[in-house]
């Protein structure tokens, strides 16, 4: 009797535990579509057409193509930016860096991906962005700051899994091309990556996602303008640092407040097609 | 022939050092991100500055109550989010249900700031709690919820089948084999990962704005219903709102962060070791 009551309640907690996260991505997504729609119903398609956020004007205008667009620009650059240098980072430890090197370096890229964002964010503030009026440039924070931000920020998570995915490639295929008379650095580069592009194409989707929703990078050394860059030391303003930086003065049930859902629904929706991509590439990898 | 072998061991030595040389600029910037975050911080730790409110206009006085809501809004989240996300990992484990497993992949890659957008309308608004530590704590543990439950799923997929078939030919039966045999057996790898989230949450800031914290309040929190300051939204809101006055202050918050992040994530990375 006592052993069926055990079982039981250790079914249920089971299954409250997968209710709830079923739950909680329904429950986001249903809320961030109800709370969008008095923004729709109201702005409808100016949301993605018109580059005009003036979100506490009256009338306002709540025209997010610039945010939009900024957070795919902060996101293919930045993206571009981090990748190439954790893939060589990833290379190095792979096959050329001594056991020491390798958990060394390992270790302290560990210890770097628990630094919170805000704390890089306020060290670059500190101490890079008051280099940039001094060498004549107008706007102290700018996208090119955020970019250097983003790239510690990720980094991290960049170079661990593309690190795992190369170590992941069995040995005698690198051995295989080594007895063919490939350099080893011709072996990690063709052979190994080829066998492992899926994993590192994953890596670079979740270095993608990561950037699309990072908020306090942004905010802080991005500059906060509204508009959409054109040279990478203008300033500019994220879907993300839009949310974080406006929706503590938003009134509740505004306008306002409910262009900011939708600017999340938008988040979202990248972020979901981004994780599906990864899904498939990792589905991919397995074969 | 010989000459050929040592042009090419010349080329692989200096493709070898061209990427010891990346690796090892990168790891000094990161060591050097390190002690530009923590040592300039050092200076004002005090008694005053672990016990006192922040006072006149963020120029004097301390940081107790963030220190205390940081660890409250985290002891908090992780009371929820440590037996939810480990049930949620065994049964992603145990249990082959796709849409569970596909649910929680979108989950992972949802941005902290729509979890606090989320936790807005429902916990804060609808549900009424208004900016409170349980809001801020129930979006935190949804947030490291995957985080917990993908890191059991991975250590439980290692556990050899031939020990869950041993236990079943005992007469054991599912839930059995899985607490009494599978979950002890990764309790190493469950204290790691409640530490390495309790990393993550201790640092969180953007979900935190929108759910729990307040710039500035005026007394220590009366229960979980009321809002709190934090560590790293005092950094954000010292940074955003007060000019270089305050910048001693956001300093030594960053140190004090810094020491608890170190703290933790060293603690988790021995229960790491001790499995091995």
């Amino acid at each position: 009797m006592r052993r069926e009551i055990k079982d039981k309640t250790r079914k249920a907690l089971m299954a409250i535990s997968s209710v709830t996260a079923i739950a909680a991505l329904f429950g986001i997504y249903y809320y961030l579509v109800k709370e969008s729609l008095p923004a729709i119903r109201s702005v409808g398609a100016e949301l993605f057409l018109s580059d005009q956020w003036y979100p506490v004007w009256e009338p306002g205008e709540y025209g997010m193509r610039a945010l939009i667009i900024n957070s795919l620009i902060v996101t293919v650059l930045g993206t571009l930016l981090v990748v190439p240098v954790a893939y060589f980072i990833a290379i190095y430890l792979h096959g050329f860096a001594t056991k020491k090197e390798k958990s060394i370096v390992r270790r302290l890229i560990e210890y770097l991906s628990g630094i919170p964002s805000v704390i890089i964010a306020f060290v670059f503030l500190t101490y890079l962005s008051p280099i940039f009026p001094a060498i004549g440039i107008y706007s102290p924070q700018n996208l090119l700051l955020a970019l250097i931000g983003l790239f510690f920020l990720t980094i991290p998570i960049s170079t661990v899994l593309i690190l795992e995915s190369l170590d992941s490639v069995p040995k005698e295929l690198e051995e295989a091309s080594a007895a063919l008379g490939a350099l080893p650095l011709k072996t990690y580069m063709k052979v190994t990556t080829k066998a492992a592009l899926p994993g590192v194409m994953n890596a670079i989707v979740l270095t993608a996602n990561r950037i699309v929703g990072e908020t306090i990078v942004v905010l802080l050394l991005g500059g906060g303008a509204a508009m959409v860059p054109t040279k990478l030391t203008d300033p500019f303003k994220t879907l993300t640092a839009a949310i974080a930086s406006e929706m503590p003065e938003a009134a509740k049930f505004s306008i306002h407040y409910s262009a900011l859902f939708f600017a999340g629904l938008v988040l979202v929706i990248f972020s979901t097609v981004f994780e599906l991509t990864s899904v498939m590439l990792l589905r991919r990898s397995r074969r | 022939m010989r000459e050929i072998d040592k042009s090419r061991i010349a080329e692989n030595r200096k493709t070898r050092l061209a990427l010891r040389i990346l690796t090892y600029i990168i790891s000094s910037l990161i060591v050097a991100l390190f002690l530009l975050a923590f040592v300039p911080g050092l200076k004002y730790w005090s008694w005053e500055f672990f016990t006192q409110f922040p006072k006149e206009r963020m120029t004097d006085g301390g940081i107790f109550p963030a220190i205390l809501g940081s660890i409250l809004l985290t002891v908090t989240s992780l009371a929820i989010a440590i037996p939810l996300g480990v049930l949620l990992g065994i049964v992603l484990s145990e249990y082959n249900l796709t849409y569970i497993k596909f649910a929680v992949t979108i989950l992972s890659g949802i941005p902290s700031v729509v979890y606090g957008l989320f936790g807005l309308g429902l916990f804060c608004i609808t549900m009424n709690m208004r900016t409170s530590i349980l809001a801020g704590a129930l979006t935190l543990s949804l947030m490291v919820l995957p985080v917990i439950s993908s890191s059991v799923y991975e250590v439980m997929q290692a556990i050899p089948r031939e020990l869950r078939e041993a236990a079943y030919a005992l007469g054991a039966r599912k839930s059995e084999v899985i607490f009494e045999m599978l979950v002890p057996s990764v309790r190493n790898t469950i204290l790691t990962v409640s530490f390495v989230s309790a990393g993550r949450v201790i640092g969180e800031t953007a979900p935190l704005i929108l759910t729990a914290a307040v710039f500035y309040a005026t007394q220590l929190p009366k229960s979980l219903l009321s809002p709190v300051m934090t560590m790293p939204t005092h950094i954000y809101f010292l940074t955003a709102a007060y000019g270089s006055s305050a910048r001693w202050m956001a300093e030594g918050t960053a140190s004090v962060l810094i020491l608890f992040i170190i703290l933790v994530y060293t603690i988790a990375f021995m229960f790491r070791r001790e499995k091995k």
